[in-house]
């Protein structure tokens, strides 16, 4: 089961979303979650949250040092989406 | 072997434990059981909260501890190894493991670790009320079978089943352990026996952990379990064991053995849940889910996504459109003339200070303030969408489509919001995770034309394309989309190559109504943000404009009081002509529109009317209004822009209420960018006017992107965007002129 979940994961062609997953695998989504998270912590997937860091970089490059950056999670204008997962080998490239 | 340790009536206590997932309803079975009688402080060293509170009950007390919130116990996260230390350190007599009824499968991960540990355990199945209401039905017999434990059903939110789970704990405590054994399969199991018996006869004595566990997670390789067994004496010994044990089930495999044995755990995990649990078929597909077949559909998901946008755009563009013109005429009408008054009190009135004052400090602020029906309406959108969930799906069904074009799924939203106005659509670009797709989109971005292009292409198309108007404006918008994506397409095969398409999961959350405090709330901090960041550089560049127009260069004006062909601004606009030149409109006039264009493309058509000496405003034949009436005709104009917003409303879905047709330019603006146009092309006016419009449609927004994308880019993306928008907009304008011209077109 955990394999076949990497493995689809692996080789999307494209965005694919957990209930997808769970209707091909017939894999419980609530378990589902608990097998990305299995996943990530091998490190075969990244949750994909680098925003912060990505933010910190931009903010950094634009010459913005006031120092009341708070990050992604307190930026007004990111976008509230949510949790998704990528790939760590095909990340890599 | 069952022991009473407790064989009378005297006051007994029992240590208990309560374990479970994150929101499996724990908390809430601790304030049911505990009441007031809590303790809340820290696990000691550590920030994680620890909870212990008492229960009572004739003469039985619980001294009940409330673990933190895991998935399971691999010793991964700090509540992990918090949970497990204290359950193998403390030895609690009993362990209630809570668990989401509805969520079962996923919640028994950690039940069946718990159970590993070798404890009395008593499964309490919370949360009953809402799993029959989703039409899940147990066989608690089965189930309590599979795992060797007591199993309850309990709704702990609503005090059911609690008496019984304490008798349960009571029960239990005179265990000393449980009689739990999951199969990994033959040649796991025996390979756990034989480690299992190993440490038995190597660490007898100087461990207390159950072997069979210490086995299991020497197997899986737990870093935390090997450290500990490496301290003890003969430890080594054990692990050398471990090892053999581990390569000969890798070879047999092929596979990570924790990743087997957890894989293992699920499939029996699975197993179990099939034969114990029921749900109703309607279950299965939550209404999320049967809304989601159709928005994230392979082909309909991508038109709806794209008709979402559309409203977005249209709630920016149509909707703020009645609020910019009532903060525009409030700021350069009444509040320019109680300015001027107030000026005048002091003798400045026809001073430079007041010119600085209304057309370089108020029309600046002007320009600031014209933003903030923009940005609001725009963060409105932004905020519903994502409120209700729709966001992820549109990101989710863009991701495969931009993919394609090199760009990110979530870039389309800065492009299409750059329909609107280039700045938030940069700012739009923090939507992306990769610096990579930021500064691709970021520069992309500009090349979709904005809302303030629109009025130079209706003027110049009426002029000069007057049968065929419509059309031209719509190639316009098309030849900025074809011209994005070549550069797109350009740049990644150069300075910003094209990461490899990463497999993408995304957890779709269900969809609800969004929340007016939480829109608010997202509205005033986007928009407030911008404010702080971009209002001053807006300004700056303003009065740098008033102050090019305020100077004097060879003529015979005064500083703040000269012609514009003779101010500063003037005489950069004729140097800058003769580049112009060969694109048709080497005017000094239309360079100057076209420099004044780099401050706001709003001004493009004022700053010509102000080079030509049109002046379309009815000349005022009265006395000034006093300031009642100022006040009135601001609470007129905002009654005005009241009643245009709400017929703007049916607009966003193509219902025209208003009837009203598209404004046609003043003879006066007609005729003389008719007549500048035919002397600066050699007699092509249509052609130099088409090229002005790609002039227009392809350099630099606005010195408010510019700001943007030195914030959001940084300073070298934004003078290369700059300087790439300059080149390009000339090189295509000159192949439109020149390649007309050759064609005999025009």
């Amino acid at each position: 089961m955990l394999r076949e979940v990497l493995h689809l994961v692996e080789t999307a062609e494209g965005p694919i979303s957990l209930a997808d997953i769970s209707r091909q695998l017939g894999i419980d989504r609530g378990v589902l979650d608990g097998m990305l998270n299995y996943w990530v912590r091998k490190g075969e997937l990244l949750v994909d949250n680098r925003s912060t860091s990505a933010c910190h970089v931009s903010c950094a490059e634009a010459g913005c040092h006031c120092g009341s950056c708070n990050g992604a999670a307190g930026c007004p204008f990111m976008a509230r989406l949510p949790k998704s997962y990528v790939a760590a080998r095909r990340e890599k490239g | 072997m069952k022991t009473t340790p407790f064989p009378s009536v005297e006051s007994r206590s029992i240590r208990v434990v309560l374990a479970g997932n994150p929101n499996a309803g724990k908390s809430t079975l601790f304030n049911a059981l505990t009441g007031m009688r809590q303790h809340v402080g820290n696990w000691p060293g550590k920030t994680v909260e620890k909870k212990t509170g008492v229960y009572n009950r004739d003469w039985l007390s619980l001294a009940i501890t409330d673990l933190p919130g895991t998935y399971s116990l691999s010793a991964f996260s700090l509540e992990e190894i918090i949970a497990r230390d204290f359950i193998l350190d403390e030895l609690p007599e009993v362990i209630v493991a809570v668990a989401d009824a509805s969520n079962l499968e996923r919640n028994l991960y950690l039940v069946v670790q718990l159970l590993e540990l070798e404890r009395p355990l008593v499964l309490a199945l919370n949360m009953m009320d809402i799993a029959v209401r989703q039409g899940w039905s147990y066989d608690i017999g089965a189930l309590s079978r599979g795992l060797a434990a007591p199993v309850l059903q309990m709704t702990a939110r609503k005090a059911e089943g609690l008496d019984a789970l304490v008798d349960t704990i009571e029960d239990l405590s005179a265990n000393q352990t449980n009689s739990f054994e999951m199969t990994y399969g033959h040649d796991i199991d025996t390979e756990i026996a034989c480690l299992a018996e190993r440490i038995e006869e190597v660490l007898k004595q100087k461990i207390v952990y159950p072997a069979r566990w210490l086995a299991i997670k020497l197997l899986e390789g737990d870093a935390d379990v090997v450290s500990r067994i490496q301290s003890i004496p003969g430890g080594l010994t054990v692990l050398t064991t471990a090892e053999l044990a581990r390569a000969r089930l890798e070879a047999l495999f092929a596979e990570d053995i924790e990743t087997l044995m957890a894989d293992r755990r699920y499939r029996w995990i699975h197993e179990l849940v099939t034969r114990c649990v029921e749900r109703s078929p309607g279950d299965i597909a939550t209404p999320s889910d049967r809304i989601d077949r159709v928005a994230t559909h392979r082909w309909l998901g991508i038109p709806l996504f794209m008709l979402a946008m559309w409203i977005v755009f249209k709630i920016t563009t149509d909707i703020s459109a009645p609020w910019v013109d009532w903060i525009t005429g409030v700021i350069t009408g009444p509040i320019s003339r109680w300015a001027v008054a107030l000026l005048n009190t002091f003798g400045l009135g026809e001073s430079w200070v007041a010119s600085l004052v209304v057309d370089g400090l108020l029309a600046g602020v002007g320009v600031v303030m014209a933003f903030i029906p923009v940005l609001l309406a725009l963060y409105f959108a932004l905020a519903v969408l994502e409120d209700t969930g729709y966001m992820a799906r549109g990101a989710f069904v863009m991701d495969r489509f931009m993919n394609r074009l090199g760009l990110h799924g979530r870039s389309f939203l800065p492009l299409m919001v750059g329909f609107g106005c280039s700045v938030p659509a940069i700012y739009a670009t923090r939507t992306l995770t990769n610096q990579r797709d930021r500064i691709l989109t970021g520069l992309l971005v500009p090349f979709m034309s904005c809302g303030a292009r629109l009025p130079v292409y209706i003027l110049f198309s009426a002029i000069f394309f007057p049968r065929n108007a419509s059309l031209v404006i719509l190639g316009l918008y098309l030849l900025g989309i074809v011209v994005a994506l070549g550069i797109g397409l350009l740049l990644q095969r150069t300075w910003l190559p094209s990461e490899v398409a990463s497999g993408l999961v995304m957890e779709l959350p269900p969809y609800r109504l969004p929340h007016a405090r939480s829109i608010w709330y997202h509205m005033w901090q986007r928009t407030r943000s911008f404010l702080q960041h971009a209002a001053s550089l807006i300004l700056f560049t303003a009065m740098i404009i008033w102050l090019m127009m305020a100077i004097p260069i060879g003529g015979r004006g005064t500083f703040a009081n000269t012609p514009v062909e003779e101010s500063a601004f003037g005489r950069l606009s004729t140097i800058v002509a003769p580049v112009l030149r060969p694109l048709g409109f080497g005017s000094w006039q239309a360079s100057g529109a076209l420099i004044s264009g780099l401050v706001a493309k709003e001004v493009v058509i004022s700053t010509l009317a102000q080079s030509y000496r049109i002046d379309d405003q009815p000349a005022a034949t009265g006395p000034a209004p006093t300031f009642f009436e100022d006040l009135a005709e601001i609470g007129a104009s905002f009654a005005a822009a009241v009643g245009d917003t709400l017929r703007a409303i049916p607009s966003l879905i193509g219902i025209n209420l208003s009837g009203e047709e598209e404004e046609q330019p003043s003879a006066g603006v007609s005729a003389a960018l008719q007549a500048s146009f035919e002397v600066s092309s050699g007699g092509h006016a249509a052609l130099a006017g088409l090229a002005f419009m790609v002039f227009v449609l392809l350099y630099t927004p606005c010195m408010a992107a510019i700001a943007a994308e030195r914030q959001e880019l940084g300073t070298r993306w934004m003078w290369l965007s700059v300087g790439g928008q300059l080149l390009l907009a000339w090189l295509v304008a000159f192949v439109i002129f020149r390649g007309g011209l050759l064609l005999g077109v025009g």
